[in-house]
């Protein structure tokens, strides 16, 4: 009768509380928002260029988040700032695109850009200009996730201007470029782009537009 | 003394016992736990839909067949293609899945031009109605509608009532230019002529009245292309840079299940797909005629051509 008396019903309820917290505990360790929250600011490390510089970055992902890693996050603006050289500056200088130009853009769009988009996406029409001096605005960095979690795209957003004098008077040349970079290999090159281009020169004013992946 | 060890012994003995069935419940249900968790996890990776991880499901997204050779390593489609856009019946207390709404997108990424074929629930197909191919599966209905207009179908979205709702409010609701006074209690759609801003629930009603018409089914399925074409406006002016198209794939690959399609070709065919212009999409109600079912009316067989070569209807615009 004086047995010592274990609170069993007790510990029983308490043992269903701790496994219904390690349930809890257990399955909220991959946790997932409910709602659609889609933008996040990862940081990624300042990435020194002699124009491109990152601004702001957002990252869209149909599964877990990945912010942008620090080394993709150089490739692209590394590419980026080659097909700024390459297509912008360098026919301002010397009246040629640059030998690396068509390296910066995949297989699935090489054609496009160094075909019949070529005249929209590069300076080549214009010719050497003197005084030649050139701004761009921060790079807005988009990147998409998949529904794993991967990286799978990182768009560079950026505004490029251009003016100078040639032989017959004053040259303004203003860009709006987006390119899209896609892995291939170990590097980052453009798979689609969408750039416009508005030249302001002595023989008028025109506007080209250059978008790929949507046909010819 | 005896006595009193037994006693003490009987005690210890239980208590033993005891502390063994709790630490074995608890052992037990962190086992479970860690198991479940496991297999949900390794679930979730392996692609199968996991509604905590995953979020709602709006949609079914499947490839049917290959485009062309680009399109194997995901590039941008390089010929006509067709997809199909089903909206199914289900719904709690309906099952079968039958296809109610059928339209058939023709793409030709060349010409930038499409067109859109809509198909009335009730068109005779093989001795039944077409919509009944749906209840078998979005592939099924793919052949059977592919066969009616005797074009390969590659694609295949397929959305059901929850899906559809859950997928226009998740855009932000769609503005619909109302063709017609709508006055239906068997839908609930009441709208009055003109462009009218819909909730997914109204854009549901609107896109099953057929008690308003005369013809039913044939102006309901010419309402609901109308419906499809102003959400592809209203999407189209969102993928005009790259951030905006990432947060719509974004948000379709968190509510889509996706089968035999990658995120990458839908970021290609997004691409093409919003780079026509929907002002530009003829609508196109298939002919019909009157019988058990409805059959295929004059012009419909010079129309399917027409449409299978390039995807597109010549003349319509």
């Amino acid at each position: 009768m004086d047995a010592v008396h274990f609170p069993f019903r007790n510990v029983r309820l308490g043992a269903g509380a701790l496994a219904f917290v390690l349930l809890v505990t257990a399955c909220g360790g991959g946790k997932h928002s409910s709602g659609d929250p889609t933008t996040t600011q990862p940081k990624v490390a300042a990435v020194k260029t002699s124009v491109l510089k990152v601004g702001s970055v957002d990252v869209e992902s149909a599964g877990p988040q990945t912010p942008i890693p620090t080394k993709v996050g150089k490739a692209v603006l590394t590419q980026a700032q080659g097909y700024l050289d390459d297509a912008l500056f360098a026919p301002l200088k010397n009246g040629r695109i640059g030998a690396t130009y068509a390296s910066h853009f995949d297989a699935l769009v090489r054609a496009e850009a160094t075909g019949h988009d070529q005249a929209a996406l590069t300076n080549t029409g214009v010719g050497e200009i003197d005084d030649l001096q050139t701004k761009a605005t921060p790079v807005y960095l988009s990147a998409l996730d998949g529904t794993l979690g991967d990286l799978m795209y990182v768009a560079t957003n950026f505004d490029v201007t251009e003016t100078g004098r040639n032989d017959a008077g004053k040259v303004a040349i203003k860009h709006r470029v987006e390119l899209t970079f896609a892995p291939v290999g170990n590097d980052w090159l453009v798979t689609a782009y969408r750039v416009q281009t508005t030249r302001t020169l002595p023989t008028g004013t025109t506007t080209t537009t250059a978008k790929s992946g949507a046909g010819a | 003394m005896t006595r009193t060890t037994t006693n003490d012994n009987t005690a210890k003995h239980r208590l033993g016992r005891r502390t063994k069935r709790i630490l074995l419940a608890i052992g037990g249900a962190t086992t479970a736990v860690v198991v479940a968790c496991v297999g949900i996890s390794a679930a979730w990776l392996a692609g199968v839909h996991v509604p905590l991880a995953s979020g709602a499901t709006y949609l079914t997204v499947a490839k049917v067949a290959p485009i062309s050779a680009a399109d194997s390593v995901g590039g941008a489609p390089d010929s006509h293609f067709f997809i199909l856009l089903v909206g199914n019946d289900s719904r709690p207390g309906v099952g079968g899945a039958r296809g109610d709404a059928l339209h058939v997108l023709g793409v030709n990424p060349l010409l930038h031009k499409a067109s859109m074929i809509d198909i009335p629930r009730d068109t005779c197909w093989n001795g039944d109605k077409i919509n009944v191919g749906n209840t078998q599966g979005p592939r099924q209905q793919a052949a059977d509608v592919g066969g009616l207009l005797g074009v390969p179908i590659s694609y295949v979205v397929d959305v059901d009532f929850a899906g559809f709702t859950g997928l226009v409010d998740g855009v932000g609701g769609v503005d619909v230019d109302v063709p017609t006074q709508m006055h239906d209690s068997y839908s609930g759609a009441y709208f009055s002529p003109g462009m009218q801003h819909m909730t997914g629930g109204q854009a549901l009603s609107f896109s099953r009245d057929r008690h308003d018409f005369p013809t039913s089914d044939i102006v309901r399925t010419h309402n609901q292309g109308i419906l499809i074409l102003d959400a592809m406006r209203q999407l189209r002016a969102k993928m005009q840079n790259a951030p905006g198209e990432f947060r719509l794939l974004a948000l379709l690959g968190r509510h889509a299940q996706l089968d035999g399609i990658g995120m990458k070709d839908l970021y290609r065919l997004g691409r093409v797909a919003f780079s026509l212009n929907p002002d530009q999409i003829a609508n196109i109600t298939i002919p019909w005629t009157n019988g058990g079912c409805l059959g295929l009316g004059a012009g419909a067989s010079s129309l399917f051509a027409d449409f299978r070569d390039d995807g597109i209807v010549e003349g319509a615009h």
